[in-house]
């Protein structure tokens, strides 16, 4: 028996590790891309439980930069998703810029990590 | 009835000798038909194995200790009350989190919670009632909370380390579950077997575990977040 068990202690853990190689990769969260030539600025800033991006139109393929307003983000809100170009940043006072090109037309959401503050923006 | 002695009768030719061999049979049925779906359809997905690999990875392997545990839990069927809560409450709560973690770190608090919330209920409930309605009840009410907990714990972590907090989310509930096992050894060194469980009880849930998973996490339903 204690062979038997071996045996299947082994299968097992070479089981993990082959899975493991292949099924575990790099993460995909980014916090941006830094930005050249022409940039569009915006500032962020919560009022009433809503992001205000201001503007809240960019063009498709220009660099965005977010400039977020610390002093009027409570809370989670510093903690931000735009889930469609994959940006997951919390900015602080330290560091309040969020970078990133918009690739794709469309309106898209900006919210907190908890969905509670929410936002749209638009592309065009 | 040491820890020494609970690891020495994983090589026994009782019930804790077939713990090591369920959780090779379910991993194994686990990453062939994940294998199979990928090579069918998967691989079409974009980015399927960055975005959902991490994810899948775990999720596949806290299948196969939740239905370890359970597997040693229907052995013996019938416990005190108070094992018997102990169980539900483990095994609703661990089988509630784990699943509502993954799928919420992919899909959102809210599919992440329901689907959590579905697996804890169902497997505490199930898994409790060895000591009748009480445990059924703690299985009940550990898997709702633990659903819960995990999808919003997914979402909290989102900026933060979600990858490394799923890996000591995994390791912690390894390890209850592996001390709700040296519990039930302990409980039972009296009592006889009372029903035995084929291959085939691992391979179905198995599946059924995993082809859920896979569908929530790559077709299913998302929220706002995700989308």
């Amino acid at each position: 028996m204690t062979y038997k068990n071996l045996f299947f202690g082994v299968l097992t853990l070479a089981i993990i590790v082959v899975a493991g190689i292949f099924l575990i990769q790099g993460g995909n969260t980014t916090s941006g891309e830094n930005p050249s030539g022409n940039v569009q600025i915006a500032k962020l800033s919560v009022e009433g439980g809503r992001y205000i991006l201001s503007p809240s139109e960019f063009k498709k393929n220009v660099p965005v930069r977010i400039e977020a307003d610390i002093s009027k983000m409570p809370g989670c809100s510093k903690s931000i998703v735009i889930s469609a170009f994959n940006i997951r940043k919390v900015v602080s006072a330290a560091d309040n810029l969020i970078e990133f090109t918009p690739t794709k037309t469309g309106t898209f959401n900006i919210a907190c990590s908890m969905n509670m503050y929410r936002g749209t923006f638009t592309v065009v | 009835m040491s820890f020494k002695d609970f690891v020495k009768s994983l090589n026994n030719d009782k019930v804790e000798g077939e713990l090591v061999k369920t959780i090779f049979v379910s991993l194994a049925t686990s990453f062939v038909i994940l294998g199979i779906l990928y090579f069918l359809m998967l691989r079409s997905v974009e980015n399927f194995i960055p975005k959902y690999g991490f994810y899948l990875f775990f999720a596949v392997l806290s299948y196969s200790l939740i239905l370890l545990s359970v597997k040693h839990v229907r052995a013996y069927r019938e416990f005190p009350c108070m094992s018997g809560m102990l169980i539900g409450m483990t095994i609703g709560m661990i089988s509630g989190f784990l699943p509502g973690f993954f799928i919420g770190a992919t899909n959102g608090m809210f599919w992440g919670s329901v689907v959590g919330m579905s697996f804890g209920i169902l497997f505490g409930t199930w898994n409790g009632k060895c000591c009748g309605v009480m445990g059924a009840i703690e299985g009940m009410t550990a898997g709702f909370m633990g659903g819960l907990m995990g999808g919003m714990t997914a979402i909290m972590m989102l900026n933060d380390s979600l990858r490394a907090a799923a890996v000591v989310v995994f390791m912690v509930s390894g390890f209850i579950l592996l001390g709700l096992n040296y519990m039930i050894y302990t409980e039972t060194r009296e009592m006889e077997r009372k029903h035995k469980d084929g291959e085939f009880f691992t391979i179905f849930w198995s599946l059924i575990l995993t082809i859920i998973t896979i569908w929530f996490m790559v077709f299913g339903p998302r929220s706002p977040l995700f989308q």
